[in-house]
């Protein structure tokens, strides 16, 4: 992995929210790395820090969230401690998927305003005349199939439904992707119909464009199809990583085992019969491993010392103090 | 053209027009409501207007005039169709026609007012906006306690500190009425600050504008603290949503997001209480004009009611619901243009 | 309906009623660990006791109303008159402590019948949504908000006789829609809920669906609205009484002490100075209360 460039570095990241009473510790020391034209995915149950992972990665963490510690390296620089370079990054070589395609497009303004006004920033040093402009529109909009592309420029979003908005989404996110593409699970709120469409459709131009993909998800099946390397979080850390056909295959920790054996059930009609126990408190989170509250196997290290990341195969890594005996190589909590 | 009649069938078929029938239908209720509490009290209207010492013929000849022996309801028939004529009686006090004096007094309220509420748009955005895309900041902290003194500082002790200030201590603008004294503007449109400029006095202009100051700053306040509270947080709420964060993370720069796209939908959401606010400026301008001797329909209200002038007690009544209605329904035709998801459901 | 629907619609009811009593518990740890809140409790508190005890608690008790003593006029503030003295000679301090009274009484009696009624015209309306009991309360309800609540309850007090019973009786003849209006709009969103459908799908009587099921859920916005508006009462209440057509001296009212002491400003300030102090503090405490009870619902 480490001949191919490295095109985005998370070191060691830990996130803090703030909130009039409490602090919420929510990201505790996460890393990751993703290589150009390579795709990850990132698996957890809501709550486990997914979104906030990438919203750290462009800096658009809410006011009352904070970088505590950590870096994050785009080509090599940090994009926390140099803003200039940040707006680059934003304008012109990353772009993000939200999660719901009904609340990432401002309800007050048309699409045509959304498109133009990012364009903008993007085409800044180029001195585009605004028919120019609106013309890359309309190419993004016909890119992401958009069928009478005149209209949905002039529409605001609650007159689109689900599926073209989301899609519009999608082109805004392409015209600053240049590089990268984020996707914070981008079917989440969509017709079970129209997901597949959204997902073949993300899954044509990552690959046509040769872009490097971050797709988060709990959504198993698109995990499988769509990348290469697969995150597993639990509670603000990342608890297993590696190839994934191998991860779902072949879970090592306990937690990652229980949320492939409950995947199925999530379909089912009964509520809340997926992993006993509730996600962690961030204010208070548990000692030692956040899931041992939760661990059928929990011994008494678990509740005092953090599990490091350690390789138990090629491209395999799992946190979790069941694999460290010491037989097997210590790797660190680096990668 | 067109856009112009389409805009019109909308509103036609909206429930904005349900809404302004409503509206007026109501007034005409509060006008039954009011003229029977008028009319039910103990105490002879006409002995009460003539004075104990009007021979009773006089007196007798007075109720006939006002229809005072027939039922109530007739009573009010006859006082209805007075007022689709335009005519709101005859001052039990002064004798003078009740309608010709609100109409005379009615532009000085209605400039009042106005200026009151342009003040308070233009704090409420500039407080509230920066406040808002700065929490924490120095302004911000300012505003949170220029709120609650804003709130817990009624209007007519506002009126009454800076009456004293402006004008007693520091000399720099008049305490009381439209316009100084030895100045003559002819009446045109009624509006002092129209009129002066009409008739291209511009000392008067001038002048008139320092009356104003006082009188709508100590009217504005109250509101205008309250209105910039509501924004600020309506912006810190806006700023984390996902749509607004959405242009951040293309890297467009901090200020055009805050000033744009999340200060659109919060002034939206803005609208209704501003709106509210507006219309109730006339009720604390019963107060303030009272203190700033302002010749306005609250004051002359204030008077009649003091001297329990009932006819001009029921006309002030109506005249301030109307302005009410009127203000609340221009309100939600604005909130209609504005808003595009309520005009093109 | 079968057995499992039966259970289904329990079992919806009970975690309903869970979560409405769990959610209390924390509003109220919420409300006592917020300092905003506590502060107004406790200059409310301060402020109820000594009006409640003013003979014992104000140094001169007999100036509250009628009292002439023309030596000790027009002093200003001392130890001894904490607010100074009127033209009359009367402790401004003592009939402040009085004002509070008038102006609690008000409060009082104008939310403990508004709100109830306010509350239950607005349940009647938004549960009945489009039978004719909808029609009849909203539309009485539009009649009286077509005015600011103010310039009405002003010109009732003087249609009637001006005094503080008419006053209240005004305020509070104004004040029920706006309960009615919230309470409404509350309800004809709650009504589609899970809850009251089950609860109707049980057969449980539509009053007990409106106390029992709807009521409780609103007890936040109602509570919020109820603190906030206390300080508008004051506030109307004191507009009122200023004006002349509510407490006539020599009332200890504080709307009129503020007008009738706002004749010797700007020589003797201490006078207006006490009495609009005195209202500014209890309009901020209500404030401060209402602030923080919205902030503990609003949280969650």
């Amino acid at each position: 992995m480490s001949e191919i460039e490295t095109l985005l570095e998370v070191k060691d990241l830990y996130v803090n929210y703030k909130s009039y009473w409490y602090i919420y510790k929510v990201l505790n020391g996460v890393s990751l790395k993703i290589s150009k034209g390579e795709k990850i995915g990132i698996l957890g149950e809501s709550g486990a820090g997914k979104t906030t992972l990438l919203k750290s990665i462009l800096g658009i963490l809410p006011p009352q969230g904070r970088i505590v510690k950590g870096d994050i390296l785009y080509k090599g620089r940090s994009l926390i401690h140099d803003k200039k370079y940040l707006n680059e990054v934003r304008r012109s070589s990353i772009g993000m998927i939200f999660q719901d395609p009904l609340a990432s497009l401002n309800p007050v303004f048309t699409v045509k305003e959304h498109l133009l006004d990012v364009l903008k920033v993007v085409y800044k040093d180029h001195n585009y005349k605004e028919s120019d402009l609106i013309s890359i529109a309309t190419e993004l909009l016909k890119e992401v199939m958009l069928p009478d592309v005149e209209r949905v420029l002039n529409s605001y979003p609650f007159q689109l439904s689900g599926g073209m908005r989301q899609r519009v989404v999608i082109a805004m996110a392409l015209a600053s992707a240049k590089e990268l593409l984020l996707a914070d699970e981008p079917t989440t709120n969509l017709d079970v119909t129209i997901q597949d469409q959204i997902l073949r459709l993300i899954e044509r131009l990552v690959n046509e464009k040769n872009l490097s993909l971050i797709l988060v998800s709990h959504a198993l099946g698109l995990l499988f199809r769509m990348v290469n390397t697969l995150y597993v979080m639990y509670g603000g850390e990342i608890i297993e990583y590696g190839d994934a056909r191998k991860i779902l295959k072949e879970p090592l920790h306990p937690y990652t085992k229980m949320l492939l054996i409950s995947a199925p059930r999530l379909t089912s009609s009964k509520i809340g019969e997926g992993i006993k126990g509730n996600p962690p408190d961030y204010r208070n989170p548990p000692s030692g491993c956040r899931f041992h509250p939760r661990c059928p196997f929990a011994m008494d290290i678990c509740k005092k010392e953090k599990p490091k990341l350690i390789r138990i195969g090629p491209d395999h890594y799992v946190a979790c103090h069941l694999y460290s005996t010491s037989d097997l190589e210590k790797t660190g909590s680096g990668i | 053209m067109k856009k112009v009649k389409n805009l019109f069938s909308q509103i036609y078929r909206s429930y904005l027009f349900r809404r302004t029938i409503i509206s007026f239908l109501s007034l005409l209720g509060l006008s039954l409501i009011i003229f029977a509490l008028a009319r039910v009290i103990p105490g002879d209207p006409a002995r009460m207007a003539l004075g104990p010492r009007a021979p009773e013929d006089v007196v007798e000849r007075y109720r006939e005039m006002l229809h005072l022996k027939d039922p109530l309801i007739v009573q009010y028939y006859y006082w209805l169709s007075d007022l689709f004529h335009g005519r709101l009686g005859i001052s039990l006090v002064t004798f003078r026609d009740v309608s010709a004096d609100i109409l005379e007094f009615l532009p000085a309220t209605l400039e009042l007012m106005l200026f009151t509420a342009i003040i308070q748009i233009i704090g409420t955005i500039i407080l509230g906006t920066i406040s808002g895309c700065r929490p924490g900041s120095l302004v911000d902290g300012a505003l949170r306690i220029f709120a609650y003194v804003g709130i817990t500082i009624p209007a007519f002790v506002w009126a009454i500190l800076f009456q004293l200030i402006f004008s007693y201590y520091l000399g720099w603008l008049p305490a009381v009425g439209r316009i100084s004294e030895d100045l003559r503007v002819p009446r045109v449109t009624g509006f002092m600050l129209i009129d002066t400029i009409l008739t291209g006095n511009v000392r008067a202009f001038i002048d008139a504008l320092q009356h104003l100051i006082l009188p709508s700053l100590s009217l504005a306040l109250g509101a205008m603290a309250q209105e910039a509270r509501i924004l600020r947080s309506s912006l810190v709420e806006n700023i984390g949503k996902d749509y607004v964060v959405t242009f951040a993370s293309h890297g467009i720069p901090y200020r055009t997001v805050c000033f744009k796209y999340a200060l659109k939908p919060s002034l939206l959401g803005l609208v209704p209480v501003m709106g509210l606010d507006i219309a109730s400026i006339i009720a604390n301008a019963f107060m303030v004009e009272m203190i700033f001797n302002w010749p306005g329909v609250s004051r002359y209200g204030i008077t009649a009611m003091l001297r329990k002038d009932l006819n001009a007690i029921v006309g002030v009544v109506l005249v301030v619901g109307l302005i009410y209605v009127i203000v609340n329904i221009l309100v939600d035709i604005l909130i209609f243009i504005l808003d595009p998801r309520i005009r093109r459901r | 309906m079968k057995a499992e629907d039966f259970q289904l619609s329990e079992e919806i009811i009970r975690k309903e009623r869970e979560m409405r009593r769990e959610s209390i518990k924390r509003a109220w740890y919420r409300f006592s660990r917020s300092k905003l809140s506590m502060t107004g409790l406790i200059i409310l508190l301060a402020i109820i006791i000594s009006a409640l005890f003013a003979e014992y608690i104000a140094p001169y008790p007999s100036h509250a109303g009628l009292y002439i003593n023309f030596r000790d006029a027009y002093q200003p503030p001392s130890l001894r008159h904490l607010m100074g003295t009127d033209m009359y000679g009367r402790d401004v301090f003592s009939r402040v402590i009085f004002g509070y009274r008038y102006a609690l009484m008000m409060v009082g009696m104008v939310l403990s019948i508004v709100v109830p009624v306010g509350t239950v015209l607005g349940l009647l309306a938004g549960y009945y949504r489009g039978r004719w009991i909808e029609h009849l309360i909203m539309r009485l309800a539009d009649i009286f908000v077509s005015v600011p609540p103010l310039v009405l309850a002003l010109s009732i007090c003087s249609i009637l006789e001006p005094n503080v019973f008419n006053a209240m009786l005004a305020v509070t003849l104004m004040w029920w829609p706006w309960y009615t209006r919230m309470v409404y709009s509350l309800a004809s969103s709650l009504r589609n809920e899970p809850y009251v459908w089950a609860a109707k799908a049980l057969g449980v009587r539509d009053i007990n669906i409106m106390f029992r099921e709807l009521l409780p859920n609103m007890l936040g916005p109602i509570l919020t609205k109820a603190t906030l508006d206390a300080s508008w009462v004051v506030l109307i209440g004191a507009a009122i009484s200023f004006l002349g057509l509510g407490a006539q001296p020599p009332t200890p009212d504080l709307g009129t002490m503020i007008s009738e002491y706002s004749a010797y400003l700007p020589q003797y300030w201490w006078m207006s100075l006490g009495p609009a102090s005195a209202l500014a503090l209890l309009i901020l405490a209500f404030n401060f209360l209402g602030d923080g009870i919205r902030d503990v619902f609003a949280g969650e």
